[in-house]
């Protein structure tokens, strides 16, 4: 089973997406900020992190960009509900308007691509 | 010396002068007692259109909480049979949560995985000497069956789905498993399931009732709905269909065939509503303090029962079509914050045949307007 961690500061949004990822057979642990997302990070193995760009503390891209220092191939998805961003840590960005059910092709995506770079 | 016809004449005498002493009152054998009421009540709010089955599973239960199951055989051999998407695992996964809370709590065996002779070996492990032994954990084990038990139930559900899928070295084993509720595993450990509830699923004859449900070939008129006629027959063609395949032993071992009922409109509507409160269900849990709700038109109650129910699949897709168009986009509304603690959403049907989401009140916005 696929792990994905979704960290959004939206504790009500955290909660139904990791639901809703369930329902798809991810096992989804929800954050609601980056310093929690690094702490479980550190303590539980995943396969994606999807998270929401403007927190408080430290923001998506800071928290990707710690993230690829721990494990450098784990894709990240940005999702913001400004102009999107891009950043040599962000695999994909999705507007937030159009989160479902773009994020589940999404991590679909970003998934099978990092199954075929292991195999090769 | 006296005839065993005089004894019985003399105790029946002696019954009757005790119940005239002692004053006689009638007994009713069909009463449960509470905590099987309370199961059944339980399997009936969440099961729709299929008494048969709820019937069966409570009469076992009963039998084993007043332990008057069969000893050295399991609690009870169930088959059920019926077209898919008519809810035969789902009963399964009701009949956990009403006794453990939890719908994952059985252990299931999928026989397709186990279609060739070999493959038993992923089952009950590799006997010594052979390959993999010691390797590969067996699935049904002891601890695996046991996992669920608590200090107040000691009962195991079993689900072995799709049975007419299983290899001939599966058959035997199953022979054993209904007949004496034990299985040796490859490691010569014995596993007892005595204390198992065996759950048997078949879509056997899924085609022919496909055929009855459709209308058949040729110039018949389909089916808009489901008759009473209609599951007579769908009775009779899945009886026989597994009365062609299996072996009058594997019949005899069963302890109930119940062939479920397609799902009527009035049925779906109750499923839907079911599957809409869980929804909310889910949502008032995921929303913690910033929950709201949400209420569809009938005319999107119609839709839903459109687009996720056929005669064909039953409520099979309805599920999925709930979370696409529902929870997907209730979802959406909370991460752009376009909802909030106590609102409600009215979900309607537009002319173009899309759902509009609107939002009725804020209750609490008014209050602290107000």
């Amino acid at each position: 089973m696929k792990a994905v961690l979704f960290v959004d500061d939206n504790e009500a949004l955290c909660r139904l997406t990791c639901d809703i990822l369930r329902l798809e057979g991810y096992r989804a642990v929800p954050a609601y900020n980056a310093a929690e997302a690094l702490k479980v990070f550190d303590e539980e193995d995943f396969d994606i992190v999807v998270t929401d760009m403007r927190m408080d503390g430290m923001d998506g891209l800071e928290l990707a960009r710690q993230i690829h220092n721990k494990n450098p191939q784990l894709p990240v998805i940005l999702v913001t509900a400004y102009e999107p961003v891009s950043g040599e840590h962000v695999r994909e960005c999705l507007a937030k308007e159009d989160l479902f059910p773009h994020l589940l092709e999404k991590i679909r995506l970003c998934l099978s691509e990092a199954e075929v770079r292991k195999a090769s | 010396m006296r005839t065993e016809l005089e004894n019985s004449v003399s105790a029946s005498r002696h019954l009757n002068s005790a119940q005239e002493s002692a004053g006689a009152s009638a007994l009713d054998a069909t009463l449960h007692g509470e905590a099987t009421r309370e199961f059944e009540a339980f399997l009936h709010a969440r099961i729709v259109g299929q008494g048969a089955a709820i019937d069966a599973v409570t009469e076992m239960y009963q039998m084993f909480l007043v332990a008057l199951n069969p000893p050295d055989r399991p609690v009870g051999n169930l088959l059920f049979l019926g077209p898919t998407g008519s809810g035969k695992t789902y009963v399964v996964e009701v009949v956990a949560e009403a006794l453990f809370g939890d719908r994952r709590a059985f252990l299931k065996i999928d026989c397709a995985e186990f279609q060739e002779s070999h493959e038993i070996a992923k089952l009950i492990g590799s006997p010594p000497g052979y390959v993999g032994h010691g390797e590969t954990q067996p699935l049904l084990t002891q601890e695996a069956l046991n996992r669920w038990h608590t200090e107040k139930l000691k009962l195991s559900l079993l689900l072995l789905d799709e049975i007419e899928k299983a290899s001939p070295a599966l058959w035997q084993l199953l022979l054993g498993i209904l007949d004496k509720g034990i299985l040796t595993l490859g490691s010569n450990r014995q596993v007892d399931l005595s204390q198992t509830l065996i759950f048997m699923t078949s879509n056997l004859g899924a085609a022919e009732m496909g055929g009855l449900i459709e209308g058949g070939m040729g110039f018949v008129a389909h089916p808009t709905s489901v008759d009473t006629s209609l599951d007579e027959k769908i009775t009779r063609t899945a009886t026989e269909a597994a009365r062609r395949k299996f072996s009058p032993e594997f019949m005899n071992r069963l302890d109930k065939v119940v062939v479920f009922n397609t799902l009527r409109p009035e049925h779906l509507e109750q499923v839907l509503e079911l599957e809409l409160a869980k929804v909310k269900q889910r949502i008032t849990h995921a929303a913690g303090q910033s929950h709201f709700t949400f209420c569809c038109s009938p005319e999107v109650n119609r839709w839903l029962l459109r687009e996720g129910t056929d005669p064909k699949y039953g409520a099979r897709h309805l599920k999925r079509v709930i979370e696409r168009y529902i929870v997907y986009a209730l979802a959406n509304l909370v991460a752009t914050n376009q909802v909030s603690t106590g609102d409600c959403i009215d979900i309607s049907l537009k002319p173009d045949g899309s759902l509009a989401f609107t939002k009725i009140v804020a209750v609490a916005s008014v209050a602290a307007a107000g």
